[in-house]
């Protein structure tokens, strides 16, 4: 199908555009890459009054590896920050960007749209959870307001943001090591049925900070706590894994859908929860 | 309140200004109000890559963009690859490897191709990342493979 009508605004400034959506609030949709959103209006899933797109805006373009962590602007597009020369300083993170759709689609989606998304089985916001990361809103009435990505993500594509609020900015943490990801889908790049993000640090040959963020097994990014518990101040080990596998098993209660059903979904949930850490180790 | 707006965007070379509404997506921009229509449009959400078009110099699916989005790009379609009239050496190489059938994904994955060589991308990668984001229900994708080897054969010049 085609979109329904709507009205189009690419305005020059920030303002303007947190004004616009301050105006028509829930009626408006803010275009960031649109390879999420041209499909749902596509579908007519998506009928807004209003398309904003601040593609015109600068300061949402902005890409700066900084001493504790990666600031993202809302309108950087993936393939920007995966050709980006200062990758190196989160390793890691190039290949988890890899996972997003095609390369295709990484020309266009952005940071902040599949942030501001949050489908829960895409890659970004399970990585922005396992960094307890930041996101950062901007409107009108109430200025900036910087939340928690655990805070952020309540409910497949439902997120903490409101209706006049936009998302300018993503903060992500460095971990204490390197990050692994592994995911498995019908096919490289479509949306995975489970996938899973881990990073620890090693510190006199025992785990420190770690982390563990499934995707694709609930309604949000799924942070294995438990789990993480269990490695905590452990040697990184086969022995060690298999607990936290276990820990992943014994907590994890997904769903089945269509493509896949709950057992299999925790099966891969426990399988990529030991893969990745088995790959840091 | 639909808003029409005009649109200036370069297409094969030519600089062109549209007058659109919002909701016109740049594959149907292009095949309906420009004529270009090589470039196919097919599952309208993303998946099939049959309207990918290179835009400021990357493949992009042109369902997924509305053309008022385009405005100030510079926009390469199927119909602008062939040079002085001779087919782009990736055309030639799908013809002879018998890369398509139907040929409704054709004018999509070549331009995927062409954008990929540009950027210098390697055979494998083109052959796995980059093929892997077009579907193609004729050929079981062999044909399409042994066409990328031959193309970035002749476009390398090596072996």
């Amino acid at each position: 199908m085609k979109p329904p009508p709507f009205a189009y605004a690419d305005p020059d400034s920030l303002d303007e555009v947190l004004q616009l959506l301050a105006d028509v609030g829930d009626d408006a949709a803010v275009i960031a890459g649109g390879q999420s959103l041209v499909p749902l209006l596509n579908l007519r899933l998506a009928r807004p009054e209003l398309v904003i797109d601040p593609r015109r805006i600068g300061e949402l373009r902005g890409i700066s590896f900084e001493t504790t962590g990666l600031r993202v602007g809302a309108m950087v597009r993936a393939v920007d920050l995966e050709e980006h020369d200062s990758t190196g300083q989160m390793p890691g993170l190039t290949r988890v960007l890899s996972l997003i759709g095609h390369s295709q689609i990484r020309a266009r989606t952005t940071i902040g749209g599949s942030i501001a998304h949050g489908d829960p089985a895409a890659e970004l916001p399970a990585l922005l959870v396992a960094l307890d990361g930041e996101v950062t809103l901007k409107s009108r009435d109430r200025g900036t307001r910087i939340v928690q990505a655990n805070d952020f993500f309540v409910g497949p594509l439902m997120t903490d943001r409101a209706p006049d609020e936009l998302v300018t900015s993503i903060w992500f943490p460095y971990p204490s090591g390197p990050i692994e990801i592994d995911e498995v889908a019908k096919r490289p790049g479509d949306f995975a049925i489970v996938g899973a993000i881990a990073s620890f640090g090693i510190d006199d040959s025992n785990i420190t900070d770690p982390r563990i963020a499934l995707f694709g097994v609930g309604p949000t990014p799924w942070r294995a706590a438990r789990a993480e518990a269990f490695l905590a101040g452990r040697p990184a080990n086969a022995e060690t894994i298999a607990l936290a596998g276990q820990a992943v098993r014994d907590d994890l209660d997904p769903r089945g859908d269509i493509h896949g059903s709950a057992a299999y979904r925790r099966q891969l949930g426990v399988t990529l929860t030991e893969r990745t850490l088995g790959a840091l180790a | 309140m639909t808003n029409r707006r005009s649109v200036d965007f370069q297409v094969n070379g030519e600089p062109m200004t549209l007058d659109v509404e919002p909701r016109l997506l740049l594959a149907d921009a292009l095949r309906h109000e420009l004529g270009l229509t090589g470039t196919h449009v097919g599952c309208e959400q993303g998946s099939c890559g049959a309207c990918t078009v290179i835009i400021d110099g990357r493949a992009q699916r042109s369902c997924l963009m509305l053309a008022v989005q385009a405005d100030g790009a510079a926009i390469q379609t199927i119909e602008g690859v062939s040079e002085q009239g001779e087919d782009h050496p990736v055309q030639v190489a799908m013809h002879e490897e018998h890369g398509l059938q139907c040929g409704f994904c054709t004018p999509g994955i070549v331009m995927s191709l062409v954008a990929a060589h540009r950027a210098g991308t390697s055979v494998s990668i083109a052959k796995e990342e980059v093929l892997g984001g077009h579907l193609c229900r004729c050929t079981g994708y062999v044909n399409i493979r042994a066409a990328i080897d031959a193309a970035w054969t002749r476009l390398d010049g090596t072996s």
